[in-house]
């Protein structure tokens, strides 16, 4: 907490106008150095979402890496794949693997594709039972091999969620969780939890948790 | 000689005083001595012993099942009847009506020559086949060992005796020589080179392996051996029957190197470890298998080789072994990844009784070259092989069809427009699209993902399995917003899936947008996909 206060102290120094020492300056923009009043960011940068509305809300400028990021939706395959799509594309067209598991639906290769997906990086499991499907997510998330891994779950308890944010941490990972919002009566360890609702322009979204953040902003994600 | 050059350096030195003695010339090697071992009888012979080379009743083999066919080999039995080989299977049968005629088989003596190979490895290091039916051993570095080249020979011949095979031994300073020494059948070794030419000159022509119209053409002219053959102009006798002939008589006289091709005998794994007492739970099993992979481990590293299929055997005392295979997607010799792959497996094994000893063989090698990392491309580096062993091991739990990766498929009509490929693995990167993977997203062909505005795309994210029948009374369609614009999407009559639908894009009430169609016969509506 000290640190915190003699950073905070810094600040007017700076504002009234004295050219910030160069040593100072460099400590200014670590990423693992908090201050006041900024938004906090993790060590790992984040990974953006490719919307600049919901990129500047989330602390890590994007989905957080090594993390479980929860997506609540009111029927599962209405527009959680098209939330995490951008940053989809940029993975796996970047040379990273991404994993689907038991998506709700048939994600549909054409559609993927046309919007610039790689498929040749995209693992998809499907046809395994809840239980496999979290177990896979799971070794998928803390083997490292996977960039993302996303999981369509219908039920899944606390324990289970807990072991998934884990797993995101070991292996660096960026975990989505989508659940209907039935599910989020069950308190989530995950750190962030966004609810989407499609809209006519695209689909409103929900800051329901975040570190750092005042929660409960909706704002909404234009296609256009 | 080769002492007197050792010596004279150590002899010199102290009687002279010289201060910069010459370094020694190091000592001549032994100069290389071939041994040529021809198998006249293989065809015989690789059939087995019951084909009886020695047997009483008259056996041959012969080329093929025609009339015209010549015999390749006869048993003793035949010998003594007056049948030899090169006779016609005609003329053979009607001098002994009673022969028994065995049609040869290649891949038979292909085997029995690798089998000689592999034995043959006890004298020398350098074993090389020399097919149909030969073998070349290099034997300069087996000589003292075995005490010399007749006691080599000796025990050659002895171990092929006991094995069953017949052959004529050559032993000369270059391959072709022995080999030619052997097929004409004079066992007296040459050590010498210069004594090269006169041991040939009696060898007749028919042992050069030339093709028959040369050898008629040669012995048309009354060229019928080695020596008649060396004394002719070389450039017109090449012009004459082909290059075949100079080319054996040089390398037989050492005037043109030759280096045969060393034979390697194909890798083998299959141990068995013995329980003291009989197991009947898991646990042991597994400490016994750990085992086996660590022996297997080591082996597979003396050879730079990895594993791609295994099979461990389970062995009762009064039972069939229960085998479990395993399948990798690359090849691997980590001694713990292979035991996950197998607890996995066993896992789901529950054993109805005790096991006295487990098994393991090996069912696939594949090569396993330390990789080259990319300097600029990071993708090719570490995240791969944890990216097999990921796959693996979903896989070993989930099956193997449970894990896919989604294809373009070039049809028109929306189900049939994708695939579902097994995954790949790093060796199949040839299958995958030609776009250069090295480019920066930003500066690729391709538009950047956030280029492209999803509204305006075409295709939904989601694909229904089934297309979902919209039914007019349940009050569903009301509440669909459908767009005027459609898709018309029609035929395939080639593949009996005749479609012919009409595709919109549809909004529901809860803003969600889907892919639907009308079919054109029945005028029915149905969802297809979601955009989301």
């Amino acid at each position: 907490m000290s640190g915190f206060g003699l950073l905070s102290s810094v600040d007017p120094i700076l504002s009234r106008g004295g050219t910030p020492p160069a040593g100072l300056d460099a400590l200014l923009h670590r990423r693992d150095l908090w201050r006041m009043g900024a938004l906090p960011c993790s060590a790992a940068p984040g990974i953006s979402t490719g919307f600049a509305a919901l990129d500047e809300r989330l602390p890590d400028r994007g989905w957080p890496a090594g993390a479980l990021s929860e997506v609540l939706v009111r029927t599962l395959a209405s527009c959680e794949l098209a939330l995490v799509l951008p940053a989809l594309a940029a993975l796996t067209r970047a040379g990273r693997e991404v994993a689907l598991v038991g998506p709700a639906e048939l994600p549909y290769a054409p559609g993927l594709a046309e919007r610039g997906v790689d498929l040749e990086r995209l693992l998809v499991v499907r046809g395994a039972s809840g239980k496999e499907q979290a177990w896979a997510a799971e070794q998928s998330l803390r083997s490292g091999a996977c960039a993302a891994v996303a999981l369509w779950s219908r039920r899944l308890d606390v324990r289970a969620v807990r072991r998934l944010q884990l797993a995101a941490q070991q292996g660096g990972a960026c975990g989505w969780l989508f659940r209907t919002l039935g599910a989020s009566a069950v308190p989530s360890p995950a750190p962030l939890c966004l609810v989407v609702e499609p809209s006519p322009r695209g689909m409103w979204v929900e800051v329901r948790k975040c570190r750092g953040v005042h929660s409960g902003s909706v704002f909404e994600l234009s296609f256009e | 000689m080769k002492s007197a050059l050792g010596l004279r350096p150590a002899v010199s030195r102290p009687e002279r005083g010289d201060p910069l003695p010459a370094p020694p010339r190091p000592a001549p090697l032994p100069s290389r001595l071939w041994m040529g071992l021809h198998f006249p009888r293989l065809p015989l012979e690789a059939l087995g012993r019951d084909a009886g080379a020695a047997s009483a009743s008259p056996i041959a083999v012969a080329s093929d099942g025609s009339a015209h066919a010549s015999l390749l080999a006869v048993n003793e039995g035949a010998r003594a009847a007056g049948i030899h080989p090169r006779m016609g299977l005609d003329a053979a049968c009607a001098c002994v009506p009673r022969l028994e005629v065995r049609g040869r088989d290649p891949v038979l003596e292909t085997a029995a020559l690798q089998k000689l190979a592999i034995w043959a490895e006890r004298f020398t290091a350098f074993v090389s086949p020399a097919p149909p039916a030969g073998l070349l051993l290099e034997i300069g570095g087996s000589l003292r060992l075995f005490g010399g080249v007749d006691m080599l020979r000796q025990g050659i011949e002895r171990g092929l005796r006991e094995l069953g095979f017949e052959a004529s031994i050559g032993t000369a300073p270059t391959p072709a020589a022995a080999w030619l020494l052997a097929r004409a059948g004079f066992p007296e070794p040459v050590l010498d080179r210069g004594r090269l030419p006169g041991r040939l000159a009696e060898v007749p022509l028919a042992c050069l392996d030339l093709p028959e119209p040369a050898l008629r053409d040669l012995a048309a002219m009354g060229v019928r051996s080695f020596r008649d053959a060396h004394r002719l102009p070389r450039d017109a006798v090449s012009r004459r029957v082909g290059e075949a002939l100079v080319d054996t008589m040089d390398r037989a006289l050492g005037r043109r190197p030759e280096a045969p091709a060393r034979y390697i005998a194909p890798p083998e794994f299959s141990h068995r470890l013995d329980f003291p007492d009989e197991v009947e739970e898991m646990p042991p099993v597994l400490v016994a298998l750990r085992r086996l992979l660590r022996e297997l481990a080591s082996f597979l590293r003396a050879r730079s080789l990895g594993v791609n299929a295994l099979e461990l055997r389970l062995l009762p005392r009064f039972a069939p072994a229960l085998c479990i295979p395993v399948t990798l997607i690359s090849a691997s010799r980590d001694p713990e990844h292979l035991l996950e792959l197998f607890e996995k497996r066993l896992e789901k094994v529950t054993l109805t009784r005790p096991i006295a000893a487990i098994g393991l063989d090996v069912l696939g090698f594949d090569v396993q070259a330390p990789r080259n990392a990319d300097l600029y491309d990071v993708r090719a580096t570490a995240p791969r092989d944890s990216l097999h062993t990921l796959i693996e091991r979903l896989q070993s739990r989930l099956g193997r069809d449970a894990l896919r990766r989604l294809a373009l498929v070039a049809d028109h009509r929306p189900e049939r427009a994708f695939s579902r490929v097994p995954p790949h693995d790093a060796r199949t990167g040839a299958k995958r699209s030609p776009e250069p993977r090295g480019v920066d997203p930003a500066s690729g062909s391709k538009p950047r993902p956030a280029a492209i505005e999803p509204a305006r795309a075409s295709r939904p994210l989601w694909l229904l399995e089934a297309p979902r029948r919209i039914e007019p009374e349940d009050g569903h369609r009301e509440r669909l917003e459908i767009s005027p614009h459609f898709e018309r999407i029609e035929s395939g009559w080639w593949d009996g899936r005749d479609v012919r639908r009409d595709y919109h894009v549809a909004r529901g009430a809860s803003g969600v947008r889907y892919w639907i169609y009308r079919e054109h016969h029945t005028r029915d509506w149905f969802i297809h996909g979601i955009f989301g």
